[in-house]
C-alpha cells in the first residue's frame, strides 16, 4: 500500500505543469497497461482490459495537479511577484520555502519582520504583499534566470508517522497513489477499467472532460483528497470529514448530486464488508465528478475521498487508515462488479 | 482597393453587435473576408466562419469574438424612460452616455442621464451608479417604440489619437481586424493545415460561440485572440504596454509547446512580443476551446480602458498581431 | 390541467432524486408518445414522430427536479443539520415545513439570547439552522431518516381559481405544460422531443447532456421566471401574472437565440395569444445546456411568471399556463 505516494508528493506539478507527474506514472505503469491514451493538454489514461465478456467501461480518476504559484512580474529589487495557481490562501505562505521553475531554484517567501510592523500587526497579508526571495538583487539578474510565467511549487519534506502522512500535494497525489495501488493489485473482472490521471482540476475541472472523451466510459469513480476541517477552531458540527473515521463518501457537492445509485452502492459495499467509512458533512466544493456528469452523453459518477487536513497549503496531512479504507472499498467495488451495472437498475 | 486598417476599425467599431445579436457585425466581416477565403458561412451558434483550405489533414482554429458589451431593456416606463440590465458594462461609465436602442422599428437614440450638480446632496454625491438607479431617457420618442428585450449599445464615435485608435468595441473588433489582416497576408503564402477563422458569438456572456465551434470543427489546435489590459497598473500582474507588440499568454490554459512555437516565430520574423502570465482561466475563447482537450494559445492585443465607451489600442499592435498570426499559420507544419 | 399540476407539484423530488416524477410523467404520457428512454445521468427523453416530409426536430425541455435539503448530520438529541440542494435561501425555511419521505421536519434558528436571535436572522446561513423531526435521540431519528437523505418543502397544492399555489411550480409547471402539449397536439408536423431534465437546480446539469444524440433544430426550455407585480416589487423588471407566457430574451445564464424568440413572438401574434417579453436580472434555465451542446442548438426559453419562486408557495396564473400550451402547440406545428 502507498507504494508510490512519497515519490508522487515530491514531484512538482502545479496545474498546467503536470508533466513530471505524468512521466513518473507513465514510467511505472504504461508497459503493464493494455493501452495508453494521451491528449494534447497533458492527460494520461491507462487501460486494463477485462476478461472480455463485458463491453462495460469503468473509469477511475484522480488529478495529477497540485496548487502552486506563478511568477507574474519581476520587481525592481529582484524579488518575484506571484499569483496563485488554483485556490491558495496567501496566509499560509509567509516564511515558507519554495522551488522555482524546472531548475528547482530554491527560494522562500519572506515577510516583513514583526519588529517593523507598526500598523500592520493584525492585518492579514494579501497577494500584493507576497514576494518570493531567490537571492537576486536586481531585476535584470532575476529576469535572466526566471521568465515570466515560471511555476513555483511548495517545498515540503514528506514525513510518515504511525498513522499519519505529512506532505505537500496530498490533494490529489493521494488519489493518484490509490489508483496506482489498485493498478498493482487489480481484481480480475470481465469489464474494462480505465485509470485516468487528469490535469488541471484545481483551476476549474479542466482536464477530466477531455480525458473521458478519449475512452468514453459508462461510469466513473473520482478519488480525491478532501477537506477535513476537524481542528479545535471549528466546532464538530461544521467539520466536513474527520481523520481516522474511514473513507469519506459524498452525496452532494458543488454543481452535482452524485449519482444516487453509485452512492448507495458505495455505502452498501462498505457496510457489508465492514470497511470504515463516513459521509462528507459539507456539500460545497466541486470535484471532477461534476465535470464528467456534463460531458458528452453524461457520465454518472461517484466519489471516494481521503480526508485531508490543511489542504491547499505547503503542509497537509492524511490518516493512513483512511487511505487504506479507500483502497479496500475501491477494490471490493471493482471485484463485485455491480458498479458497471447501475444503468440497468433504477435511479 | 488598398486596405486601410483605420477604415476597417472605424467600420468595426461603429457597427453594433451585442452578445447574441451579432448579425450586423457578421455582415461587415463577411464583406472583408470573402475575397480571401475558400468558404464563408454562419453556423447554428451565430459564428461567422471563414475557411481556407491547406495542404494537409490538420486543422487550426483561430477564434476572435465579434460581440461587444452592451445593455438590454428590462422595463419601459410610460414617462419616457427605460430601465436596463447590463451585459458586461460597468454602470459607472453610463451617466451622460448616449446610447442606441435596437427596436423592431429601427435604431433609436437615447441618453443616460444623471441629476445635475445643483440638485445633488452630500449623500448622493458619494454614490456610484448602478443598474437599479440608472435610466435611459427616450422621451424624444413620444410613441415609445420600445420593448423589454430590445438591445442597447453605446453610442460613441471612434477617433485616431497619435498612434492609437480609440472607440467602442475594440474589445474585440481589434482582434477581428488582426484576423482579417492575417487572412489577407495568407493569400500570398502557403500553409499546411486547413484554417478556420471563427468570428465567434457571445464570448462576453460565456464564450458560447467558441465552445460549439471547437466541438464541430475539432481542430488540432486553437488560437484565441483577444485584448488584455495594457498600461494599467494592477499589482502582481505582468506589465503589458501598448505599442510593445502582441502579448503571448502563458499558463495552464496555454499549451507550453505552442507558447514556445509562437515565441520562435516572433523572433524569427522580427516581431516584438510581450509575455503575460495567466495562472488560471484566461477569460477568452481559449477557455472553452481547451476544455475540449484541444491544445490552445492566447494572443492578446494590449488595450487600455477595457469595456469603456472609448477603448484604446495601438495600431501597430494590431498589425503585428495579424502578421504574427500569418507567419505562424504559414510556418506551422504539425 | 389542474389535476396534473397538482399531481406533479405534490411529488417530493429534489435534484438527484427525480425518478418518482419521471414515473408519474410516463403514466400521463402513456398512449401519447412513440417512445422514451432514460439517458446515463437520468434525464427522461420522450418523443413523437412528425408527419411532414420536410419535418424538423423540436425539443421541449422542463426540469423534473426541485430545490431541497439534504441531511448532513444528526446530533445526539435527534436534531438534524442540513445543506441546501440548489438555491434554497435559508430565510425561506424559517417556519417552513419540510419533509424527508414521510417524516415532517420544522426548521428554526440557533438562539442563545434574544440578541443572538436578531443577529442570526440578519445574517442567516445554513450553519445557524437545524431541523426538528420530533425525535429525542440520534437512535430514534435514525429510525425515520438517514444522513445523505434528500428532502423538500412540504406544501400542498391550492387552487385559488385564476391562480394556483404549490411548491415546485419550478419546474413542475413546465413539465405539466410539455405533457399537455404532447396530449393535445394530435398529429405532429415536426418530430417532437420532450426532455424532463435532471439536476437543473444544482447546475443546469442534465440539459448539458440530454441533447447529445438528438440534434434538434431548435430547443425551447419551459421554466418559471420572476415577477415584478407585487408591492414594491423589482423596479427594473416588467413581469406580471396574467399577462401571458413570457418570451425570454435574457437571463444570467444565456441569451435566447433570435430565431427562437422570433418564432415564439410571430406565432403568438399570428394566433392572438397574449404574451410578454422577458429580461430576468438573475437566474438561468436549461436553454444554456442546449446552446453549448455539440455544434450549438438554437435555444430559448418560454417562461411562466411566478411569484415567490423558491419558496414553499409559488403562485402562477392559470391562463398563462393555458396560453403557454396553446403557443407551443402552434409553434411546434409550424413549418420551420
Amino acid at each position: 500500500m502507498m507504494k508510490w505516494l512519497k515519490e508522487l508528493c515530491a514531484l512538482h506539478g502545479a496545474s498546467g505543469n503536470e508533466h513530471p507527474v505524468k512521466a513518473f506514472i507513465r514510467s511505472k505503469l504504461a508497459d503493464r497497461s493494455d493501452a495508453v491514451y494521451e491528449d494534447g493538454i497533458g492527460n494520461l489514461v491507462l487501460l486494463r482490459k477485462g476478461a472480455g465478456k463485458s463491453a462495460k467501461r469503468l473509469m477511475l480518476l484522480a488529478h495529477m495537479d497540485e496548487v502552486g504559484l506563478m511568477v507574474t512580474n519581476i520587481e525592481e529589487d529582484g524579488r518575484l511577484a506571484v499569483m496563485p495557481v488554483g485556490g491558495v490562501d496567501p496566509r499560509v505562505l509567509l516564511g515558507k520555502p519554495v522551488v522555482i521553475g524546472e531548475g528547482e531554484i530554491p527560494g522562500f517567501i519572506g515577510y516583513q519582520a514583526i519588529h517593523l510592523q507598526k500598523n500592520t500587526l493584525t492585518v492579514p497579508p494579501e497577494w500584493k504583499d507576497i514576494r518570493v526571495e531567490a537571492g537576486f538583487t536586481k531585476k535584470e539578474q532575476a529576469a535572466e534566470k526566471i521568465p515570466i510565467g515560471t511555476y513555483i511549487h511548495f517545498h515540503t519534506e514528506y514525513e510518515e508517522f504511525e498513522n499519519r502522512i505529512v506532505a505537500k500535494a496530498l490533494d490529489d497525489r493521494g488519489g493518484c497513489s490509490i489508483l496506482m495501488d489498485l493498478f498493482e493489485d487489480l481484481p480480475a473482472v470481465d469489464y474494462d477499467i480505465y485509470f485516468g490521471f487528469v490535469v488541471q482540476e484545481e483551476v476549474g475541472l479542466r482536464g477530466s472532460g477531455a480525458a473521458a472523451k478519449l475512452v468514453c466510459p459508462d461510469v466513473a469513480l473520482v478519488f480525491e483528497t478532501t477537506t477535513a476541517g476537524d481542528n479545535p477552531e471549528l466546532s464538530p458540527a461544521r467539520w466536513s470529514t474527520h481523520l481516522d473515521q474511514g473513507v469519506a463518501l459524498s452525496y452532494l457537492q458543488g454543481g452535482y448530486a452524485l449519482d444516487s445509485r453509485i452512492f448507495e452502492l458505495l455505502v452498501d459495499t462498505a457496510s457489508r464488508n465492514r470497511i470504515p467509512y463516513q459521509c462528507k458533512g459539507r456539500t460545497v466544493g466541486g470535484t471532477d465528478a461534476t465535470r464528467l456528469a456534463k460531458t458528452m452523453y453524461g457520465i454518472p459518477s461517484g466519489g471516494l475521498n481521503i480526508p485531508g487536513r490543511y489542504i491547499h497549503a505547503p503542509v497537509s496531512m492524511i490518516s493512513k487508515s483512511d487511505y487504506q479504507s479507500a483502497v479496500d472499498l475501491a477494490r471490493r467495488v471493482i471485484a463485485e462488479g455491480k458498479i458497471v451495472q447501475i444503468m440497468e437498475g433504477s435511479l | 482597393m488598398a486596405f486601410c486598417l483605420e477604415k476597417l476599425l472605424e467600420e468595426l467599431s461603429m457597427v453594433d453587435g451585442p452578445p447574441g445579436r451579432e448579425g450586423p457585425v457578421r455582415k461587415v466581416l463577411d464583406s472583408y473576408v470573402r475575397p480571401y477565403a475558400d468558404d464563408v458561412y454562419e453556423d447554428t451558434s451565430g459564428n461567422l466562419i471563414a475557411q481556407k483550405k491547406g495542404k494537409g489533414e490538420k486543422k487550426i482554429l483561430v477564434s476572435t469574438h465579434m460581440d461587444e458589451v452592451g445593455m438590454i431593456v428590462s422595463k419601459v416606463l410610460p414617462e419616457g424612460f427605460l430601465r436596463v440590465e447590463g451585459i458586461g458594462i460597468d454602470p459607472k461609465i453610463c451617466p451622460s452616455q448616449k446610447v442606441r436602442i435596437h427596436t423592431k422599428q429601427g435604431v433609436k437614440r437615447g441618453v443616460i442621464g444623471m441629476l445635475a450638480p445643483h440638485l445633488q446632496t452630500e449623500e448622493t454625491r458619494k454614490l456610484a451608479a448602478n443598474f437599479d438607479t440608472l435610466f435611459v431617457d427616450v422621451s424624444m420618442h413620444p410613441d415609445l417604440p420600445f420593448r423589454v428585450g430590445d438591445f442597447v449599445t453605446l453610442d460613441s464615435k471612434p477617433m485616431r489619437l497619435g498612434k492609437t485608435y480609440c472607440g467602442k468595441a475594440l474589445d474585440n473588433r481589434a482582434s477581428c481586424a488582426a484576423s482579417v489582416i492575417a487572412l489577407m497576408q495568407l493569400q500570398k503564402r502557403d500553409h499546411f493545415p486547413d484554417l478556420f477563422f471563427v468570428f465567434s458569438s457571445r464570448e462576453e456572456v460565456g464564450a458560447f460561440g467558441a465552445c460549439t465551434a471547437s466541438k464541430s470543427i475539432q481542430p488540432d489546435l486553437g488560437i484565441a485572440i483577444d485584448v488584455t489590459h495594457g498600461n494599467e497598473s494592477v499589482p502582481n500582474t505582468s506589465k503589458i504596454e501598448l505599442g510593445k507588440g502582441p502579448a503571448l499568454a502563458f499558463g495552464p490554459v496555454i499549451q507550453p509547446a505552442l507558447f514556445k512555437a509562437f515565441q520562435a516565430v516572433a523572433e524569427k520574423n522580427g516581431i516584438a512580443v510581450q509575455t503575460e502570465a495567466v495562472p488560471g482561466r484566461s477569460g477568452t475563447d481559449a477557455d472553452m476551446i481547451q476544455l475540449e482537450g484541444i491544445p490552445s494559445m492566447v494572443i492578446s492585443i494590449p488595450q487600455r480602458y477595457m469595456h469603456n465607451p472609448i477603448e484604446m489600442i495601438h495600431l501597430k499592435d494590431i498589425e503585428e498581431t495579424g502578421r504574427l498570426l500569418a507567419c505562424f499559420l504559414s510556418e506551422w507544419e504539425g | 390541467m389542474k389535476e396534473i399540476i397538482q399531481k406533479l407539484t405534490e411529488i417530493s423530488a429534489p435534484s438527484g432524486r427525480e425518478r418518482v416524477v419521471h414515473n408519474a410523467i410516463l403514466e400521463e404520457l402513456d398512449g401519447y408518445i412513440d417512445g422514451f428512454r432514460f439517458d446515463p445521468v437520468g434525464n427522461l427523453i420522450v418523443w413523437k414522430n412528425g408527419s411532414a416530409t420536410d419535418r424538423k426536430k423540436i425539443l421541449l425541455d422542463a426540469h423534473a427536479d426541485e430545490i431541497g435539503l439534504v441531511i448532513t448530520r444528526i446530533d445526539d438529541k435527534g436534531f438534524l443539520r442540513v445543506d441546501p440542494v440548489g438555491g434554497l435561501d435559508p430565510v425561506r425555511l424559517l417556519g417552513a415545513r419540510v419533509c424527508w419521505g414521510n417524516r415532517i421536519g420544522i426548521i428554526d434558528v440557533e438562539q442563545e439570547t434574544i440578541a443572538d436571535y436578531r443577529k442570526n436572522i440578519k445574517e442567516l446561513n445554513y450553519d445557524l439552522i437545524y431541523a426538528d423531526i420530533g425525535c429525542n435521540s440520534r437512535e430514534e431519528a435514525l429510525q425515520h431518516v438517514h444522513v445523505g437523505q434528500f428532502g423538500t418543502y412540504c406544501a400542498p397544492f391550492v387552487d385559488l381559481g385564476e391562480r394556483m399555489v404549490a411548491k415546485s411550480m419550478d419546474d413542475r409547471i413546465g413539465c405539466a405544460i410539455i405533457v399537455q402539449v404532447f396530449k393535445e397536439i394530435g398529429e405532429s408536423v415536426n418530430d417532437l422531443y420532450g426532455v424532463f431534465a435532471v439536476q437543473e437546480e444544482v447546475g443546469l446539469v442534465g440539459s448539458q447532456v440530454a441533447g447529445f444524440d438528438i440534434h434538434p433544430d431548435i430547443a425551447i426550455a419551459l421554466d418559471v421566471t420572476g415577477c415584478s407585480d407585487t408591492p414594491k416589487g423589482f423596479k427594473r423588471m416588467d413581469l406580471a401574472l396574467g399577462k401571458g407566457p413570457a418570451i425570454k430574451v435574457k437571463d444570467r445564464a444565456s441569451i435566447s437565440d433570435e430565431k427562437v424568440v422570433d418564432l415564439l413572438v410571430q406565432t403568438a401574434d399570428d394566433h392572438h395569444i397574449p404574451y410578454q417579453m422577458e429580461v430576468l436580472i438573475f437566474g438561468g434555465t436549461d436553454a444554456y445546456g442546449y446552446q453549448i451542446t455539440g455544434s450549438g442548438i438554437k435555444a430559448g426559453t418560454l417562461s411562466i411568471v411566478t411569484r415567490y419562486v423558491h419558496s414553499p408557495n409559488e403562485m402562477v396564473d392559470y391562463s398563462d399556463v393555458l396560453h403557454a400550451v396553446q403557443l407551443l402547440k402552434c409553434a411546434c406545428n409550424k413549418n420551420l
